[in-house]
Formats: structure tokens, sequence, C-alpha cells
């Protein structure tokens, strides 16, 4: 009991214990704000940051601080009205931001000129989208998917993935049932006529990276054949052939030379060790175009004056005892772009994050690279479909923000982007405002008005949730354009869970604080005075105001 | 004898064709001269007040000289002639001008690239190294560009550094002509009111039906213009003379009710020469200060009055400074209201400190004890200083120069939310100040019951209390603008946590302040001085080295 009431005493009754929890806290937030490193190695955004238990336990420390000091120490005299504004307002404040973040749901919506929207994405949370023929399946959201690090077999970090929400996927889909023509909710695989279910288990994660084609390249000499799976960029050596080669360039549908018909083509930079006895004089280096199908192999030496980038072409290949064939796209790889060189927009919006995902149906797997696609359901998606062996449908597969349903529809009337004078509305202008005029209506009641967002002015849509004087109020506001035409907007949607009470808590501490710096010394001054006066009347010459200090 | 045209009949087509077979017979006899032939020989003072609409603003010629070659070369004068002289001598004399290396490479391992390019002569590499600058005949190379080309796709974190180069290209390639030629500059008011689009001189003289200028006024104009150009040509500074002065006083008369006022073009030009009465205004805060600190110390009352009569000499410079600038961005806006100079670092820090000036004024003749006056003089001193050096010091455009804000910018919720942020950080640049006082005249062996440490403590007592109130006002106001700007009050925005950081050191002053009662003085100088700091970073080092919401601010 004793050790009770010391630890009520020097914790919640103590005003050390409440500095030190307010510099834990302001510690707390420089660390989460200001070094994103540490949060990137927790693998959390801001938000999972501020609500991770540490923050609530200094949080719950600090109210309960607040509440037991104040009640306790603090006697609800007028000088103290403003303190007890101030504890009040912070207690409320918490409380409130509390609420707030746990019901709190914000995205984006996409609307074309003249369509109507009914859902948006999900600022934070990423999903899985299934669509067999025109029929989408389940959305499967990916949550504990990680945003920061590089997670694959690979990495040997792999088991991170190993959480329930990203394992063992299996969706269903609404289809139509053949026999009685009804819409039912079937699994995934009843729907593409497959034997076996199919899941899906994400087995790597990609923070920032890019998607690169590999080719097969197969060198060929007098009793050497060799095949090597390439990428742009590659570097490799033949030590049998005395040659260091680097892939320089990939080219789709190149207009071969004379009679311009496509072809893929692939730039060799090959460097000799020994120089080549050539018809220009000794070799160490030339490039090699070699095409797709074709025997042609076309060498330029660089370095000579007049030539072009690529050097001086040949009439006769400079090695002719060398040979090589392409295959191009046989495969996938993954490039992990560099952080140093990712572009800060993107990276914040994570337009470049992949999934790898393998599919599983029966014995059959497969593994693939799912790139983010913003604006999921309204783009067209960057996979192909995948065939799955006893299928008779293919499957398609997209990785994006997690889709919600709004609770009310918006349709785009029209869009102004308005410059300030002296330019037109082009992407190089400067822009005085955006504005989207929107209808907004109501499912339920079909209810509909004109309305606008423009910047810093939203339109608002609130609704009620069946109590008197509790409405769910929704913001729509301006977020993004198309420079292109105006063809579409781009409304930030989000809910205002508790914001009145944060903007009352706000008024209570601005108030007391205000009442606490210059109310309170006047007060206390003129107490001191009535007191002075009175004890005069009592005939008393000496008194004794015990009041607090001036602060 | 100068060559004399007469165009004030012609038809505006005929005005073209003029223009362009005299220019044609110019470019025959082009010089190859390095040299301004014409450096020091002509006064330009009349073509500086003219107005040009650049960048969607209006603004004088002077202004737009300085901002262009800016862009281009990272400085506001070359060959020690005004940018309006060099960027008239760059139009006139483009082959002067095509090889010589003005565009400026600020980012240092971009320099490091193009000094290592394949080819590239050791010396010029060590130029291009020092200097950091390149010609636009270098950049527009094709060899470069493909080299230029690799360097982006090896490291993307280069392309913006290329893209600034490339920007600073562009601007130059607008007056570096392939022939000699006009400044193609929107000169020219539009006629009909509905159109907000000023027109340069080429513009106008095709114009026709309702926009038509009038050809009497708009023929001298044409005439100088191209005589300007024929006499820079042939450096006959008499008649280049003549021409400026000339097409100084036609210019405006074409649209007269459209261009702005002479006085305010005039201030322009002389807010402009006067480094933007930051210098001016920073000096008389320095001697204030100084006057301040040792009426203190000593307890001079005539010091008092000589730190008070030099504080409000600064104080009424800063007062103009801040006045013209909001009378000169009024002439872009249409609005004294979006106008309140308050949009970028510059504008912000240059208010900041005059808001924290008024407060010391207003308690420096309420205590009369010289602390409140030094705080605040040194807060403007600072601040006027780093936003007149910080643009040459480290190279970073802090919006010096009269532009346009981002649309999101222009809403009532900036002007009270900034206007509240940056007054709070001039108070907590005041506490510092007294924090520090305190500091050193504890160290110094004084003691902390002493009337001169109490009366310190006290100054700073009230200093950040204002601090506190106004900074947590700031804040929510901040929440609310950013409730309907970004649909939610609180995002965890480095802006916004370090600005609640800033708030909470300022709480934990106050409440130490309770319980540390034997060193309750102490600790308020010491976290007054630790907040200053977390303030400063909230203030400026966010922006550069997190990343957020806030860019701008």
């Amino acid at each position: 009991m004793r050790i009770l009431h010391w630890l009520y005493r020097n914790t919640l009754a103590s005003v050390p214990f409440g500095i030190a929890t307010m510099i834990l806290i302001a510690i707390y937030i420089a660390i989460g704000s200001g070094m994103s490193s540490v949060r990137e190695w927790l693998e959390m955004d801001e938000i999972l940051f501020f609500t991770w238990w540490p923050f609530k336990l200094l949080m719950v420390a600090l109210v309960l601080n607040l509440a037991v000091v104040t009640v306790t120490r603090i006697p609800l005299t007028p000088p103290r009205y403003g303190v007890w504004c101030i504890h009040l307002g912070i207690i409320l404040l918490v409380l409130s931001t509390g609420a707030y973040y746990s019901q709190k749901v914000e995205g984006l919506t996409l609307i074309p000129k003249d369509r109507t929207a009914s859902h948006f994405y999900d600022r934070w949370e990423r999903a899985l989208y299934t669509r067999v023929e025109f029929r989408q399946g389940e959305m499967l959201t990916l949550e504990g998917l990680p945003r920061f690090k590089r997670y694959d077999e690979d990495s040997g970090n792999a088991d991170y993935l190993d959480r329930r929400s990203l394992r063992g996927l299996s969706p269903n889909i609404r289809d139509l049932d053949s026999e009685t023509q009804q819409v039912v909710t079937v699994p995934l695989h009843v729907s593409l006529g497959a034997k076996d279910p199919i899941r899906f288990d994400v087995v790597g994660y990609y923070p920032y990276a890019l998607l690169e084609r590999v080719h097969r390249l197969t060198v060929m000499a007098e009793g050497f054949s060799r095949t090597f799976n390439v990428h742009r960029g590659q570097s490799f050596s033949i030590p049998e052939l005395g040659y260091d080669i680097t892939v320089e360039d990939f080219q789709d549908d190149f207009p071969m030379f004379g009679t311009n018909e496509p072809v893929d083509a692939i730039t060799l930079d090959l460097r000799r060790r020994e120089p080549i006895d050539h018809e220009t004089g000794p070799v160490r280096r030339f490039k090699r175009m070699v095409l797709e199908g074709r025997p042609v192999q076309t060498d330029f030496v660089p370095g000579v004056e007049g030539a072009g980038p690529m050097g001086q072409r040949q009439t006769k290949p400079v090695d002719p005892n060398v040979i090589f064939e392409l295959e191009s796209d046989v495969g996938q790889r993954v490039f992990e772009v560099p952080s140093e060189a990712r572009d800060r927009d993107s990276a914040m919006a994570g337009e470049n994050q992949i999934i790898e995902l393998q599919i599983t149906s029966g014995d059959w797997s497969r593994r693939l690279y799912l790139p983010f696609t913003l604006f999921v359901r309204d783009n067209v998606w960057p996979v192909a479909p995948i065939e799955i062996p006893g299928a008779s449908k293919p499957l398609s597969l997209a990785f994006g923000h997690r889709v919600r349903d709004m609770p009310m529809r918006i349709t785009l009337n029209s869009f102004d982007a308005v410059p300030y004078a002296g330019a037109p509305a082009s992407a190089r202008s400067m822009m005085r405002d955006f504005v989207s005029h929107i209808t907004v209506s109501e499912p339920g009641t079909g209810r509909s008005w004109q309305d606008k967002a423009r910047l810093n002015e939203p339109a608002f849509y609130s609704r009620s949730l069946g109590i008197p004087g509790f409405r769910e109020s929704w913001i729509m506001y301006q977020a993004q354009w198309d420079p292109e035409g105006q063809r579409w907007t781009v409304l930030g949607i989000a809910n205002r869970p508790a914001v009145r009470t944060m903007a009352v808590a706000c008024v209570l501490i601005s108030f007391g604080l205000l009442y606490a710096f210059y109310a309170k010394p006047i007060i206390i001054k003129r107490m001191k005075e009535k007191a002075l006066r009175e004890a005069q009347a009592r005939g008393v010459h000496k008194t004794d105001p015990t009041h607090a200090n001036a602060m | 004898m100068p060559m004399r045209c007469d165009v004030l009949n012609l038809r505006p087509i005929t005005l073209l064709l003029t223009l362009v077979v005299l220019l044609q017979a110019v470019t025959v006899r082009a010089e190859t001269s390095a040299a301004a032939p014409l450096a020091g020989k002509v006064d330009l003072t009349p073509l500086k007040t003219l107005s040009v609409q650049h960048q969607q603003t209006k603004k004088t010629w002077d202004s737009w000289a300085r901002q262009t070659l800016n862009t281009i070369a990272g400085r506001s004068s070359l060959d020690g002639q005004p940018a309006l002289f060099t960027l008239l001598d760059i139009s006139f004399r483009p082959e002067a001008y095509r090889d010589r290396p003005l565009i400026r490479i600020k980012h240092i391992p971009l320099r490091q690239d193009i000094a290592a390019m394949p080819g590239l002569d050791p010396a010029e590499a060590e130029r291009i190294m020092q200097e950091g600058t390149v010609s636009l005949s270098f950049w527009r190379n094709p060899a470069t560009l493909a080299y230029l080309q690799n360097v982006a796709a090896r490291s993307m974190h280069k392309i913006d550094a290329i893209n600034t180069v490339e920007g600073g290209a562009q601007t130059l390639e607008q007056i570096l002509r392939p022939e000699p030629d006009l400044p193609t500059i929107q000169m020219l008011p539009p006629v009909l009111e509905s159109d907000a689009s000023w027109k340069t001189l080429g513009q106008a003289v095709t114009l026709a039906g309702e926009q038509k200028y009038d050809a009497a006024k708009l023929g001298p104009v044409a005439d100088h213009a191209i005589h300007l150009l024929l006499a820079w040509r042939e450096a006959d500074a008499a008649q280049v003379q003549s021409r400026v002065n000339e097409l100084a006083v036609a210019l405006p008369t074409i649209v007269p009710d459209r261009y702005p006022a002479p006085i305010k073009r005039q201030a322009e030009v002389a807010y402009n020469s006067l480094y933007k009465l930051t210098l001016p205004g920073a000096a008389a805060y320095f001697f204030a200060f100084v006057f301040f600190v040792m009426a203190a110390i000593v307890g001079s009352n005539k010091l008092r009055w000589a730190g008070l009569g030099l504080f409000i000499l600064g104080f009424t410079i800063h007062t103009a400074g801040i006045g013209i600038r909001w009378w000169l961005v009024e002439k872009s806006t249409q609005s004294w209201f979006y106008a309140i100079p308050i949009k970028n670092q510059f504008e912000s820090v240059m208010m900041s400190a005059w808001f924290g000036a008024l407060v010391g004024l207003a308690l420096e003749f309420w205590k009369r004890k010289s602390f409140f006056g030094a705080a605040s003089s040194f807060v403007g001193w600072f601040s006027l200083i780093a936003i007149f050096t910080v643009p040459y010091v480290i190279g970073v455009n802090i919006g010096n120069e009269i532009s346009q804000a981002a649309g999101i910018l222009m809403s009532y919720w900036l002007y009270i939310h900034v206007t509240l942020a940056v007054a709070s950080y001039a108070l907590i640049g005041m506490s510092f100040l007294l924090g520090v006082w305190w500091l050193i005249y504890r160290v110094t062996g004084r003691g902390a019951n002493s009337p001169f440490a109490q009366m310190l403590d006290q100054c700073n007592l009230v200093s950040l209390q204002m601090a506190f109130w106004v900074l947590g006002v700031a804040i929510v106001f901040g929440a609310i603008w950013a409730d309907v700007s970004w649909g939610r009050p609180w995002g965890w925005d480095p802006k916004e946590t370090f600005a609640l950081v800033t708030w909470i050191c300022y709480l934990v002053i106050i409440h130490v302040r309770l319980i540390s009662k034997g060193r309750r003085e102490f600790w308020t100088a010491v976290l007054s001085i630790i907040g200053f700091f977390v303030m400063l970073f909230n203030w400026i080092g966010v922006n550069y080295f997190l990343v957020g919401l806030h860019s701008y601010a």
C-alpha cells in the first residue's frame, strides 16, 4: 500500500512526472517526424508511428497526470480558472485526437468529366485485386504490408511477410450461376473453371523498384557456346573469348536498316583484352547491335571523328568469329532504385512499389511481380492476364490502394483551372485556383445538389447517424487536376470525426492561456487589495496573502 | 546621322515587315567582340522604370532583368553592369554571348560530372569546377546533351539539378536569339479590358480588330526600339541614350489607363536598388541594439534614447520595406488583401521581424529598461541581415523577388496562421536573446537575485508567455486551414510536429518555473535558448532537411 501511495505521489500526482512526460512526448514526436529512418526501420508511416502503443502510453500518462494534478493540487478558484481550462482542454484534445485517428479514413477519388464516383482510394491501405473477364473479385486488403524496405528471399528477410493478411489469400468472386442464372458468390477457382482452389502468397516486397525485362543472349564461337540471361546495364565477362561485355541498350521494334521492318534489338558494348586487327586498324572496343531472329551483326567503332553517338558503323563485323543470338523477353527482374535516385513525390505516393506474388493451384505454382497501380479501379491493369492450367478463363491481377465506398456520390460537371492573369490554363502557367463544379447526391434519399470544391474552399457533406445531434461529416477538397485539357479532377475525400470536439478543446486551451497569463495577475492583485482592505477594516496591520506566484 | 524611319502612318503588318527587314540588315553587320562597347557609356535608368508582365506578374524592367539574369547566371549583375544593360547587350549582340559561360550550375556533383566529360579540355574542366558556369553553345552541344542523358539515367537525383540548369539555358535562349533582336517581353498592356495578358511588341503590331493598338502611338515605340537596337550594335552611345529616353517616354503612353503609375514603378526601382530596404533597416537596428545594450549595462537614459531613436528609424525603414512591397505586389494581384507580403520565406522573415520590432517597441515604451528594445532590435537586425545574405551565401532563392504565390496560399487562413506563427517566432527570438543575456550575466559572476538579473528574467517571461500563446493559436489556426485544404487538421507533417515540439518546450518552461524555485531563472534562460533552436529548425531546417507539405513555408 505504501509503495502504491509512493507511486501515486511520484507519478500521477507529480508535476515533475508530468514535465518528464511532456519532454518524452516532445522527444518521441521529434524522432518520429525528424528521423524518418527510425520510422522506416520500424516499417511505420507517420500515422502508424503516432498511433503506436508507446505514444498512446505517453498520452495516457499525460492525461492521467493532468487529471490527477488538476483535481488534487489546483483549487477551483477564480485565479485558477485559466489553468483548469488549459488542463481540461489538453485532456479533451488528447481524447478527441485519439477518437479522430481511430475512425479517420481519407483518400482520393478520380472523377472524369460528366462521370460519377462512388468510391475513393484509401490514402494508407493497399489491396490485391482480382478479375475474371469483367467480374471483380473480392478485394484483399494487404494489412501489414511493409512500406520502406525490401523483403524477399534474396534479402533473407521474407519471413517478415509471413502474416495472415499476406499469406494464403483466397478471394471469392460474384459470378453468374450457370444453372440458376442467379448472381452467387463463389470461390475464385470456380469462376475460373479451375479444379483446385487458388491461393495467393505475398512473397516479396520492393518499396521503390522498376521491373526490368530479361533477355536471353547466346554467344557462339568456334567450339564455344554459352547462354546468358541479361538485362539493360548488365556487365559480364567471357574470359574464354577475351571479352568484357555490357548490355548498353534494348529497343523494342527497332526499324531494321533498309527495310524498316520492326525487330527487337540489343546493343552490346564489347571490350577486348587484346586488340583485333580490323580494316580500320586495331580495335579494343566496339559496339554490336544484335537483332532478334536475324543473323545480321552490325558493329560500330566509337571515338571516330564525325561519327554519331554509337560510333562509326562498320561494313564488316569487327570480330566475325563471335556470333550473338537474341531471344527477347524471357522474364522479368526487379531493379531496386537506390534511395538517392528516387523521386521524392513518387516515393511519397508509393507509385513505384512492387509486390512479388506466388499463385498456387494444386501442384501448379507461379511467381509474378505486380507493380503498383494508381487509381486501380479506374486504370488499365499493367500485368497481362494469367493462364492457370486447367482453368477455362484467364485471371487478371492488380495491386493498388484499397478502395472504399463513399457515403455520397460525386459527379464532375466541369473543371476550371484558373491561371494568374497573363497566361493560359496550361501546365506551365502558375495557377490561382482550381475549381471542380460537382453534383453531390445522397444514395439513400435521392437528394442532390450542386457544389464546388476549390483550393482552400472544400465542399462538405454530412449525414445523420440516427442519433439526434450526431452527424457524420465528410469533406471533399481539390487535390489534383488534369493539366492536359482538364478532362478529370481528383478530389480528396475524408471523414472528420471528433473535429468539433478538438476545436472546443483548442478554444479552452487558448482562452485558458490568456486567462492564466493576463487575467490571473489582475485577479490576484485585486484579491490582495481586497484582502488588505478587509484586514484594514478589521484593524489588522499585517496580512499574509498566501496566494500563488505570478505564473 | 542615325537612320530614321517614319512609321507613324504604317499599318501593323508593314511595321512588322520593316522590323524584320531592319533586323536582317543588322545581322549582316554582326560583330563578334565579346566586350560590351557601351559599358558605362549609357544610362538605362529611364528604361528601368518601364513595366513588363513576366511570369504572370507585373514588374519593372529593372526587376525583370534582375530576376532573369539571376535565373541564368545566379547573380543580379554581370561585369559590374546593371542586369538590364547585360540583358539588352545579350539581345542586341547575341554573337558575343553564345560561347560565353553564363549559365550557372549550382549543383556541385553535377559540375563534377560535367568536368569529367570525355574530351573536355582540362583547363575548361577546371574552370567549370571553379566558376560553375557553362555557355549556351556548350550546353546545347549534342555531345553534352547525350552525356547529360547518361548522367540523368545513372543518377535520377541529378535530374532536378539538370532541369534547373536547363531552365537557365531556356531563359537565356529567350534573350539570346539566333539573330540580334529585341527581348521578347510582354511590355504592352492589352487594349481590351477583358484581356489580362500583356503583349510583346511583335504581337502588338500584328493585332487587329478590337485588340488593335493605336498605330499613331505604337509606331514611334517600334521606331525607337528598332533604332535602339541599331545604335546599340553601332556602339553609338549618344543615339542609344536618345532612343532610351524617348522609348521610356513613349511606351507608357500607348495604353496609359492600364500602365502602372510612374510613382509605383519608380518606387520599385528604388526598392530594388536599396536592397529591398533590408540593409538600411538592418544597419539602424544594429546600432540601436548596441545602444540599448550599453544603456542597459550602464543605466544611461541618454543612450537609451539614442537606441530608441535608431530603433524607430530602423522600424520606419522596415515598415517602408514591407509597405512598398505590399503596394508593388498589389499591382499583380489586384487585391490589397491578397497582396499582403507574407507568402514566402523572404516575406515571412521580414514580417516576423517587423512584428517583433512592433511588440518590442511597445514593451520598451512600457518598461523603459532597454531590455525589450535590445531584444527586438537584435531580432530585427538578425532577420534583415539573414534575408539579405542567404541568397548570396548559400545560393538559395527565398523569394526576394516579387512573384506570384502558389494558388494554395491564396487564402485568408494564410494571413491568420502565418502572421501569428511568424510573430511568435520573433517573440521566441527576443526570448532567446534575453536568455543568453541572463546566462552571460550569471557566468560573469553577477548574482541571480540582482535587480538587473530579475528584470532580465521578467522581460524574458513576458516574451515567452506571449510567444507561447501566439504560437499555440497559430498552430490551432494552421490546423483549421489544414482541415479545409488537406482534409485533416493534423497530419504529423514535420512543420506541424516541430511547431508542437517548440510549443511543448515553452510548456515545459512554464511548469519548470513552478517546481524549480531556486533555479527557475536559470532553467527559463536555458530552455528559452533550446526553444529558439527548435523553432529555428522548424522554420528553416524542416524546409531543407525533411520532406513535408510546407515546402513554401
